[in-house]
């Protein structure tokens, strides 16, 4: 596609924004709408629109396929992993108040951040992944 | 003022929900689609139904339309129209019978906010009560997807996980 400027430096000023943010609706994702899953979404989606404007290749410089790959399953690994860890700890599978250091109030909170950041890693990846995968030119 | 905003937006959902299967270029029933999904959003907030919203926009209008729309862009545009006539009387008694189902399906639903219905007796009350005290979250929809209910999140992010692993085996396979 022909680098149109206006197209170019819109993406530029936009894309960081975009990524802020679903930072911003992971990590407030306790206190008002959002969490994990949708701040994957849009994380996907600031990316996404980046690599519509530059190209696939540009971004896999960033993170390499096989990268994207293991983010999928880093994602699910971090997530099972709080659940083992509390596990571990005393409690039961995904009981937040046993985390190793942490009392109830501060368990549930940091617990639950972790997981939302676990199911952020696994969306945010999928998506990509999907959409790479799905509009090869080639395959 | 609710009522109004209510039934134009329901408006435009109809209308985008026809245009969408109405067109025969993919591409217009793909934009259709966007804005039938961001319709939803609206009407989920005006539900308070924020959290919905919110995904509703950020898969249905946003992601979902790019996916279709990569999709598009290795397939026919046109839709070819190779339906014969008995089958569309086929299909109209299929819609007419669902349809009819699903009327007699929601003079059983509860009018909205309704206080003596049953989840709003109890279920909901004690999810309000307990949720802040019990995890510190002051979201409740968080609280109840990543607390209460955190094993079905494990497995929803497991699924999300073997979807992706799935079309990546299929589609991924030769290029290196």
């Amino acid at each position: 596609m022909k680098r149109h400027i206006v197209l170019v430096m819109a993406t530029r000023i936009m894309v960081p924004f975009i990524l802020i943010f679903s930072l911003y609706v992971l990590a407030h994702g306790e206190i008002s709408p959002g969490g994990g899953f949708q701040g994957g979404v849009i994380f996907a989606a600031g990316w996404i629109l980046y690599s519509m404007v530059f190209g696939k290749e540009e971004f896999y410089r960033r993170i390499s396929r096989n990268m994207l790959l293991a983010f999928t399953a880093i994602g699910v690994m971090i997530y099972t992993l709080v659940g083992y860890v509390s596990m571990f700890n005393g409690g039961t599978y995904l009981e937040y108040a046993k985390l190793p250091g942490l009392d109830m109030k501060t368990g549930n909170s940091i617990g639950l951040l972790l997981i939302e950041i676990g199911v952020f890693i696994t969306v945010f990846s999928v998506m990509l992944l999907l959409f790479f995968e799905v509009g090869k030119k080639d395959g | 003022m609710t009522v109004i905003i209510d039934i134009l937006f329901l408006t435009f959902l109809i209308i985008s929900a026809f245009l969408s299967v109405y067109f025969k270029d993919l591409l217009n029933s793909t934009i259709s689609l966007s804005a039938y999904s961001f319709f939803v959003a609206v009407l989920w907030t005006t539900l308070n139904a924020v959290d919905v919203a919110f995904t509703e926009v950020a898969v249905g209008a946003g992601v979902s339309t790019v996916l279709l729309l990569a999709v598009l862009s290795k397939i026919d545009r046109v839709e070819k129209n190779q339906i014969t006539k008995d089958r569309k009387i086929i299909a109209l008694t299929v819609i007419f019978i669902t349809g009819y189902l699903l009327l007699l399906a929601t003079q059983d639903m509860p009018n909205f906010g309704d206080p003596g219905w049953v989840t709003n007796r109890y279920l909901i009350p004690d999810y309000i009560e307990r949720t802040f005290r019990e995890t510190g979250a002051p979201n409740i929809v968080t609280a109840i997807l990543g607390s209460y209910r955190g094993y079905d999140t494990n497995g929803e992010t497991t699924v999300i996980f073997i979807a992706g692993l799935c079309v990546y085996m299929i589609l991924g396979r030769e290029s290196k």
